[in-house]
């Protein structure tokens, strides 16, 4: 009962401000489109890159085509919707095998503890050594484009945040007196665990998780873009941003609305991210109410 | 000093541990992960006999951890492979390229920060007013922009349509030629202080300035974010609360007190905030054709340049390392309660 | 101790706004402090102690609203005051808190933080003279080797240390009157006693003034000349030490004293209140104690009784003793 009041507390709070309440929008708005598009897709053959259509090369943007057409007479708009598809893709690929590889190291090096404990940190922490994004563009550059490959490559190097927290969550979680007390009432491990450590431990990891999808959006644009992401004629949207690299002179739209699609997207993420920090803060959260002009 | 010889021995030992680490990760990316890493190796068009030479070069008839204790000696020695594309040893290309992104990156740095922790502190004063939420929704977008989209379209309004603020080059050759200009540090901006070349001087920087605002937006936003929340959370506490019922003058409190406990987390972060910047180097050197290792690097990836590509990765990787050293320092000495 | 009333609070009524209300947290609060004397206001959490004592500092949080009253300090109305710069008052309050570690800013010396207090307040700006006037408080707190301490970080010294280079900054501008919230409440008993000593020592040495804020009945009957006992944001009693213990007379009152542990009595059972406070955003229109009374009657549900002298210099707010109605 309590973590219903408080979830419909954090999201009446963020339905009331404006701000919170669009990037809700956005969230959701780019979750619905990304599992639609490539049914409701207006060209779908331009969009899977199945062909091409010399007549219709670099077209402004127009009725027809909203967003105008590329280099090879594709319709942008169709490629940007689709590209939507696989930043979804991509998004729950990359966090969710981060959380698979993450998590299980991290609650068993944070419930046993110990040497075991200390050496997957260690790893943990070999991993960590390097710079954010250089791991995924190393382990992209051997095993060559695809879509299959960014996303192992990006997990790779995300997996090791999302066991660091949770290492420290259930360390944290491992000291609190109900697990003594269910350790005393003789429950197995495993039980424990499951009962009670990963509940607590993970749902601020989850959280943050779901929140990191933006990120995980951007960071596989960026290696899209410099040419160790999807193979074309994958329309991924930063891959659709370097395709039309070439042309940006005379043609700006083929690279500008699918940067664009990435920075809705993602402000949609940061901003809800943050909106939901604020409302489960409880303190900032009576700040909001003061703002928002309770009665006084 | 606040902290002693042994401490920054036992750093420095530490840092060499970690960078043995990153190698050690390296190799198995490189080496044991692809089936055929020679292949990789000696790069898509390469003859049989090249494939052949690259088996040697890997050492790859050899035992594993044979391999890899040659493998350390050839990244000590810097026998980093040769790169197919430039023709020349990896070790050479980056150490020729590596002052410039160095530059650029500083310069970039350096704006971030500051402009960074003064908004961020503009915005925590000003707390929920409309200034704090505009910045607030700049710094979600900034924090939020695809640092390559960016620099296209900079580099599209500012280069073409407007044509000022070229780049390309790091300083246009006649102005160095007529002026007599060498470079001493590899850093043009100080090299031309040190020589009193005003000409340099400006070209170099209108050349720099584009690249550095675009590769400053990340860090900057995010400088700025944590400065405001860590800064309304200074406020919240104890200390800030005694010195306010205790009398003392606002600015006081602001600029000498509370400052100080808001930049040390923001300090401590600078190293991962670099991490970012590092990579955003490699898009924004891209697209500006800025002759740097991120370009280098780039320009490898995108030719399937393998040894070149890993040389770059080495080199950012064991920066980072010292980069995160030299902070953990720094932040050791300004906050008296971390002391190893 | 004189006669002369140095601190009046008059009708004080402060609100906190929250997350889902208002939180009434202080309701028609007055009482007088008189010069060289010790007033102990005692409560248990959510009566309202600290934040009169915030609001007597000045000190108050940004949520909180001040509806009504005056606090009148040596004459001024310290709520009125359009000076913002306090140094520039001739007549000081300072405050000492809870917790000494996160009193003082970590990231600076002790005596960093000293010489600017003293800098602001006594307008001295030669280096070596503030140093010697926190060295001279440093040593009037007790502390060995000073000068150690002086050029000491925070989380060098222990809480004691701490709370007493608290007490000496806050003494070296010269204060007439002194707010303790809690200062021992951290600290363990030894300590505890300790510093109680200190402060009426320094008391008596430098003619202060002393509201001493607590949730402990016996350190307050120790330390206090007059005790003031807050439940649920108002004053329910009001009595020399002496006679509170005496002769309580407010329902709470007694409660609080029977929970003093009986240590000189053999298996003696430790006895408590029955019950909680109230929801602070709903204060009860009857008495304030009214949910936990063992005595409460409708009259106590209904009407709110007013403070009244009922014996001398003995004041209590309750019905059982003549509490009357508007």
């Amino acid at each position: 009962m309590e973590k219903f009041k408080q979830q419909k507390i954090i999201l009446s709070l963020i339905i009331r401000k404006p701000i919170s309440f669009l990037s809700l929008i956005i969230v959701l708005g780019f979750i619905v489109v990304g599992l639609t598009a490539p049914i409701l897709v207006p060209y779908p053959e331009d969009a899977w890159g199945l062909t091409y259509n010399v007549e219709k090369r670099f077209q402004p943007p127009s009725i027809e085509h909203p967003f105008g057409t590329d280099a090879l007479g594709r319709d942008v708009f169709s490629r940007i919707l689709l590209g939507s598809s696989f930043s979804l893709m991509i998004a729950v690929g990359v966090i969710g095998l981060a959380l698979f590889i993450g998590i299980p190291i991290g609650v068993i090096a944070g419930y046993y503890g110990g040497r075991v404990g200390t050496l997957l940190m260690r790893i943990t922490d070999m991993f960590l050594a390097f710079p954010p994004l250089l791991l995924a563009i190393v382990l992209a550059a051997t095993l060559g484009r695809g879509l299959l490959n960014l996303i192992i490559a990006l997990a790779i190097s995300w997996w090791p945040w999302y066991a660091r927290l949770v290492y420290v969550q259930t360390n944290t979680v491992k000291n609190m007196p109900y697990v003594d007390a269910a350790k005393i009432a003789g429950l197995p491990n495993i039980k424990i665990i499951s009962k009670h450590v990963i509940p607590n431990a993970l749902t601020p990891t989850i959280v943050q998780a779901a929140l990191d999808m933006g990120s995980a959006i951007l960071e596989a644009a960026g290696l899209s873009f410099i040419g160790v992401g999807v193979k074309p004629p994958t329309p991924e949207w930063g891959l659709l941003v370097s395709e039309g690299w070439q042309s940006i002179n005379y043609a700006w739209w083929i690279a500008f609305f699918p940067g664009l699609a990435i920075l809705i997207t993602v402000v949609g993420f940061n901003l809800l991210a943050d909106a939901f920090r604020e409302s489960a803060d409880p303190r900032l959260r009576r700040t909001i109410l003061m703002r928002l002009g309770v009665k006084q | 000093m606040p902290f002693s010889r042994e401490y920054i021995v036992k750093r420095l030992i530490l840092l060499v541990f970690v960078v043995l680490g990153v190698l050690f990760i390296t190799f198995i990316i490189t080496r044991l992960i692809p089936a055929r890493p020679e292949l990789l190796w000696a790069g898509p068009h390469a003859t049989i006999e090249q494939i052949e030479k690259a088996r040697k070069q890997l050492h790859l008839d050899k035992p594993v951890y044979v391999q890899f204790f040659l493998y350390l000696q050839d990244f000590i020695m810097g026998n980093w492979g040769i790169s197919w594309r430039t023709k020349s040893p990896v070790f050479t290309d980056v150490l020729s390229t590596l002052t410039a992104t160095l530059e650029l990156v500083i310069v970039a740095f350096f704006i971030a920060f500051i402009v960074g922790v003064l908004t961020g502190v503009i915005a925590a004063l000003k707390k929920y007013s409309w200034i704090d939420d505009f910045i607030r929704i700049v710094t979600v977008i900034g924090a939020s922009i695809p640092v390559f989209w960016l620099a296209l379209i900079v580099q599209l309004v500012f280069g073409n349509w407007l044509g000022i603020l070229p780049s390309a080059k790091r300083v246009d050759e006649w102005i160095v030629i007529v002026t007599g200009f060498k470079p001493i540090t590899g850093f043009y901006l100080i090299d031309s202080i040190i020589q009193g070349n005003l000409a340099v001087f400006v070209d170099a920087l209108k050349r720099i300035i584009l690249p550095a605002l675009v590769l400053s937006t990340y860090p900057f936003c995010l400088s700025a974010r944590m400065t405001r929340a860590v800064m309304i959370e200074v406020f919240s506490e104890q200390h800030v609360k005694s010195l306010i019922a205790w009398g003392l003058p606002e600015r006081t409190i602001l600029f000498k007190y509370s400052l100080k406990n808001t930049i040390v987390p923001v300090i401590a972060s600078l190293g991962l905030s670099f991490g970012y910047t590092i990579v955003g180097a490699f898009m924004v050197e891209l697209v500006f054709v800025w002759p740097g290792i991120g370009f280098y690097a780039a320009m490898s990836l995108l030719s399937f340049d393998y040894p070149a590509v890993i040389g770059c990765v080495i080199t950012v990787a064991i920066f980072y390392c010292i980069i995160n050293t030299v902070v953990d320092l720094i932040h050791s000495i300004i906050d008296p309660r971390v002391r190893l | 101790m004189t006669d002369q009333p140095i601190l009046q609070v008059e009708n004080l009524t402060i609100d906190y706004v929250v997350l889902d209300g208002i939180i009434k947290a202080v309701r028609n609060v007055s009482f007088t402090i008189n010069e060289g004397e010790v007033v102990c206001l005692v409560g248990e959490s959510g009566s309202g102690k600290t934040t009169v004592g915030l609001a007597i500092s000045r000190a108050l949080p940004e949520n909180a609203i001040i509806r009504e009253g005056r606090i009148i300090f040596k004459g001024r109305d310290l709520l009125n005051l359009e000076i913002r710069d306090k140094s520039t008052i001739e007549d000081k309050v300072m405050m000492i808190f809870q917790d000494p570690a996160a009193t003082l800013n970590p990231l600076f010396k002790v005596g960093e933080i000293f010489s600017d207090v003293i800098k602001h307040h006594l307008k001295l700006s030669d280096q070596l003279k503030i140093r010697e006037k926190a060295l001279e408080f440093l040593k009037a707190v007790e502390l060995p080797d000073p000068e150690r301490i002086f050029n000491s970080y925070p989380h060098e010294l222990s809480g004691g240390m701490l709370q007493r280079v608290i007490i000496a900054i806050t003494l070296s501008v010269n204060p007439k009157l002194l707010i303790a919230d809690e200062p021992t409440t951290m600290l363990d008993v030894t300590l505890q006693a300790q510093i109680l000593d200190l402060l009426i020592n320094l008391k008596k040495k430098f003619g202060l003034s002393i509201l001493f804020i607590t949730h402990n009945l016996s350190i307050a009957a120790e330390i206090g000349d007059r005790i003031i006992v807050m439940y649920g944001g108002e004053i329910v009693e009001e009595a020399s030490s002496e006679e509170l213990l005496k002769n309580p007379l407010h329902p709470y009152t007694k409660g609080l004293l029977e929970c003093i542990p009986k240590t000189h009595i053999k298996y003696s059972k430790l006895k408590s209140i029955p019950g909680m406070i109230f929801d602070l955003r709903n204060p009860p229109l009857g008495c304030v104690f009214v949910d936990r009374c063992t005595e409460a009657t409708d009259l106590c549900r209904k009407d709110k009784p007013r403070l009244i002298e009922f014996l001398k210099n003995h004041k209590v707010a309750c019905h059982l003793y003549r509490g009357s109605t508007k």
